[in-house]
């Protein structure tokens, strides 16, 4: 927005005045709310002051003059609840896992029928999710920053879009149903047979630098398996490669994961824990032949549904005072 | 922020800024010199772009100058509105050479929105509408433009301007309708008159024969309208009318100068001016005065009713009207005006016996002699006097004659060619010798009818002199000036004229002079109207209905046997390619056609099902034969390479 009034260096009391009235949402109809920016305080203020003058003296050039920046102001109001209306449902493009403290950038484009130019604020209260929409010429592009430090397994609907497109006059406010599941799991702990913390140990050779994906950097990765170009000095940036070969070999074909937390650990170690089994889990992937057991429930992998459980139950798994269902595989315990 | 948008925001500024410039430049109380700064200063911005800017300092300096010198300007005696407006310009100036940042982009949009509403209090001319249309868009797309920079993820490009007409069209369509809608409030008039205007024109109290001539221009003075329905009765009635303005009646070096006159009647604001009550089958008219900066009101003979007037007004012993303090702005009287032919006069008490100035029979010699040379001997004076204007009608008329300065009439009776003044002032002194008294009347008589609005326009040049002799107990006019006169006419292009001044009526009608009562006449003429079109529209929307819905049939229809006869043409092809289709059967549910490549077959289904399921006719045969053939030609290119 470039043109705030703030850059006209008002008087301090007056921008104090008309940040505190720029604050304020009117609503004008079930689910929608306006305000003012502050050029639309500027412009409500003109109003005020014009059709006064127009009201008092009479004068019809006044009153053509009114209508005119009246017309503007409504016609702007009205595009805006256009614009916010021609938004598509955005619950399919939130990612279908988020893993805790990791992350995530979004960046999607998307053709649409609106020629409107508009920046778009899309906010799910209820995971506290902020999105941006940039809408120009036919064509939305949807960016978010997406980053969570608790785990979560929430079902949001309540979404709100805001813009003040597209004059920047009012700020507009819509709120809708836009279901989606918001999955936050436990940052993955690699982990392996030798109860090594690092995926693959710096003695481990690879052979050619074709590497499959990047991972986050978890401790006792190898230094020479980190993607610097994709990082930078700050270590929770560091991405590790993944190569096919270095995946290790599991023979480990079942985990049970006890959700008890004894006297000497803490939260911390209960998500490292989850953690641990969501490394687990995802190196499975689907359509595996692996059986998981957290605490009290039981997974079948081959079941896609029980895939899909598993890691819902992660998201939302709570410390249990029961020991874990019985059953064969390795247990992962504190 | 980018270059491209970063300039688009400082052309759209700029276009806001001169719009306000152009809508102030309309008033009279504005200079050429200093709206062309302004301009001038844009062009320049706009040619060399960001290398023609001062900094905001010394833009700043520009508009504290601005402010010293205005202050000077109203030390020297200049009028405060004239002041406001050079200063309001010399800011715009400032505004418009100053740097470009985002606080000079506000500064823009804030001084041409000012500079707009300051022309909406001093100017009233028609053209106004030009700039307020081009502000209004201007303002729309810089508004959008500014919005859209340095936004997350960069600027936001501003929509392109063929979107802009739907909305723009909108916006005026709404603005009209507030000010349809809108009330209107009666305290205006304890304000100072709003639009004021420049002194322009009017006729003085004192005149000096032969400088008539010099102001008959094509200048409107007044348009009068009917506010009844008859449009060709009140063309008979109001053309051929004398407006009645200053009464001149000392004689003295070829100066006609006016009398003392005392006040026998005022009207306060607010209240009507009744001369004849219940006048049967009175005209109802408009007349819309120019402004000028004499206090004289010009009404027609016959006038029997003025409704209320904004401000006070009264009438002399001389039977002149006069507002109490000439307003400086475009009028609007109501008044009822009575048929030609009924028993009507001049709107004078004229009943009030002739004063000193008026029997006076110091007489210049010249007159004498002429009279004493053109009437028979002994005939009584009021048949004389007739006999004389007979004779003044036998003469040429002619509004440029070269006269002796030093002695007028005796030139004009020499070469019996002059102007009305002239020929008024020789029957008015020629009756005061006769012993009759007599005074000459500036005024205006007939008019130009406008046939594309069915007005009446009186020009400057339709001033007009005539006399008022004391008969029979009455003043009673007499206008010795030749037919001739109302021939001469020097507009140019008279029916682009009458179609610009219909225009500039109503803008003064429905605009500037919109009140209350008038949007009530408005809705009640458009039920009216609506009543009667009502069922026509209807019908006509019902025919549109069904002709669209026909329309669609045929084109599916259309569609249809196209489709057909296009799978028939595939379905051939298939055949040759040992392929039988049931018609149920979806292309792409059989299998690749032998010999043809998966790859080739695929793609070209899929612009196949592109083409049909898109909303545009279908490609022709031919163009599908070909599309066909070139899957044929890819086997034989393929089954060559094999060969080789």
């Amino acid at each position: 927005m470039a043109y705030d009034p703030s850059d006209l260096r008002l008087p301090p009391w007056l921008l104090k005045l008309l940040n505190a009235l720029i604050r304020l949402r009117i609503p004008i109809a079930p689910h929608w709310k306006i305000g003012m920016t502050r050029a639309g305080g500027l412009m409500f203020f003109s109003l005020l002051g014009l059709w006064s003058a127009a009201f008092y003296s009479g004068n019809n050039l006044l009153y053509l003059c009114g209508g005119m920046l009246l017309s503007i102001a409504f016609l702007a109001c009205i595009q805006g609840i256009q614009i916010l209306r021609h938004v598509p449902k955005l619950g399919h493009v939130l990612p279908t896992v988020l893993e805790q403290g990791v992350p995530h950038i979004l960046r999607q484009q998307q053709a649409i029928e609106t020629s409107a130019s508009a920046m778009i604020e899309v906010v799910w209260n209820q995971a506290d999710i902020h999105m941006q929409i940039n809408m120009q010429r036919q064509r939305m592009t949807i960016m978010a920053h997406l980053f969570s430090k608790q785990r979560a397994c929430t079902s949001i609907a309540q979404q709100q879009l805001s813009t003040a497109a597209p004059l920047g006059l009012w700020q507009l406010e819509y709120q809708r149903q836009d279901a989606a599941l918001w999955l936050v799991l436990a940052a993955p702990v690699a982990w392996s047979e030798t109860q090594s913390l690092g995926e693959v140990t710096a003695s481990q050779r690879i052979d050619g630098d074709e590497y499959d994906d990047l991972r986050a950097y978890v401790a006792g990765d190898s230094i020479a398996r980190i993607h610097w170009r994709k990082s930078t000095l700050n270590p929770d940036t560091w991405r590790i490669k993944r190569f096919t070969q270095a995946q290790p070999s599991h023979h480990q074909k079942h985990v049970r994961v006890d959700l008890r937390l004894p006297a000497y650990a803490n939260e911390k170690d209960f998500d490292r824990l989850l953690g641990m089994a969501w490394y687990w889990l995802k190196k499975q992937g689907q359509h595996s032949h692996e059986h998981f057991i957290l605490g009290q429930q039981y997974f079948d992998l081959a079941v896609p549904t029980d895939y899909q459980a598993a890691i819902k139950a992660l998201a939302q798994a709570k410390i249990e005072s029961m020991p874990p269902l019985q059953g064969e595989g390795m247990l992962l315990s504190l | 922020m980018k270059a491209t948008q970063s300039n688009e925001a400082e052309h759209l500024t700029v276009g806001v800024l001169m719009s306000g410039v152009a809508a102030l430049a309309l008033s009279d109380f504005v200079s050429p010199i200093y709206w062309s700064l302004p301009v001038i200063a844009a062009v320049l911005r706009l040619a060399y772009g960001r290398r023609f800017a001062l900094s905001e300092m010394h833009a700043s300096f520009i508009g504290w100058f601005g402010f010293l010198w205005v202050g000077l300007e109203l030390i020297l005696g200049r009028a405060w509105v004239v002041a406001f407006t050079d200063f309001l310009l010399i800011l715009a100036l400032a505004v418009t050479i100053e740097s470009a940042t985002p606080r000079n982009h506000l500064h823009r949009m804030l001084t041409g929105l000012f500079l707009m509403l300051a022309g909406a209090v001093l100017t009233d001319s028609v053209l106004y509408a030009i700039p307020l249309l081009a502000l209004m868009w201007f303002i729309w797309r810089a508004s959008s433009c500014l919005y859209g920079l340095e936004q997350v993820g960069g600027d936001l490009a501003t929509p392109r301007i063929r979107h802009d007409f739907r909305s723009n069209s909108l916006m005026v369509v709404m603005t009209l309708s507030l000010f349809l809608l809108l009330p209107r409030f009666d305290i205006q008039s304890k304000l100072q008159p709003t639009q004021p205007r420049m002194a322009t024109t009017g006729f003085s109290d004192q005149v000096k024969l032969g400088d008539f001539a010099h102001d008959l221009d094509s200048t409107v003075v007044m348009r009068i309208e009917s506010l009844d329905t008859d449009t060709l009765y009140f063309k008979k009635q109001i053309m051929n009318r004398y407006w009645r303005g200053v009464v001149l009646s000392t004689y003295q070096h070829h100066v006609w100068k006016q009398r003392a006159s005392k006040k026998i009647h005022t009207w306060s604001p607010e209240q009507d001016i009744i001369l004849q009550k219940n006048k049967p089958n009175a005209i109802n008219v408009a007349l819309f005065r120019e402004a000028s900066d004499h206090p004289y009101m010009m009404l027609a003979n016959g006038l029997t009713h003025i409704e209320a007037l904004h401000s006070a007004s009264f009438q002399d012993d001389l039977g002149q009207f006069h507002f109490s303090k000439p307003p400086h702005r475009r009028l609007r009287f109501v008044m009822q005006i009575a048929p030609l032919g009924s028993a009507s006069h001049a709107p004078s008490p004229s009943d009030i016996p002739p004063q000193a100035d008026e029997k006076n029979q110091d007489v210049p010699q010249v007159i004498q002699d002429w009279v004493k040379d053109t009437i028979v001997p002994n005939t009584p004076p009021p048949q004389a006097l007739q006999q004389l204007n007979q004779t003044l009608h036998g003469w040429t008329y002619d509004l440029h004659v070269t006269l002796d300065e030093q002695h007028p009439l005796a030139s004009f009776i020499q070469m019996k060619r002059g102007h009305c003044e002239l020929y008024a002032s020789t029957l008015a002194l020629a009756a005061r010798n006769l012993g009759i008294p007599a005074r000459i009347v500036n005024g205006y008589f007939g008019g130009e009818w406008n046939d594309t609005g069915n007005f009446l326009i009186i020009r400057q040049q339709h001033a007009h002199s005539w006399v008022e002799v004391w008969l029979n107990g009455h003043w009673q006019r007499m206008d010795p000036t030749p037919a001739s006169r109302w021939q001469l006419t020097n507009i140019q292009f008279p029916a682009w004229d009458h179609v610009w001044e219909t225009v500039k009526l109503t803008w003064y009608r429905y605009i500037l002079e919109f009140q209350n009562q008038d949007r009530e006449a408005l809705f009640k003429s458009l039920m009216n109207g609506l009543k009667i079109v009502l069922p026509w529209l209807l019908l006509c929307l019902m025919a549109v209905f069904v002709l669209y819905q026909m329309y669609q049939k045929v084109k599916k229809y259309r569609h249809t046997i196209h489709l057909h006869r296009h799978q028939h043409v595939i379905d051939m092809w298939l055949l040759q390619h040992a392929i039988k289709r049931e018609p149920f059967e979806p292309l792409r549910c059989i299998e690749t056609p032998q010999h043809i490549k998966p790859e080739h077959w695929l793609a070209w289904l899929k612009q196949w099902e592109k083409d049909v399921y898109q909303q545009k006719p279908l490609p022709p045969i031919r163009q599908l034969k070909k599309q066909l053939k070139t899957l044929d030609s890819h086997l034989r290119r393929d089954s060559k390479k094999w060969l080789f």
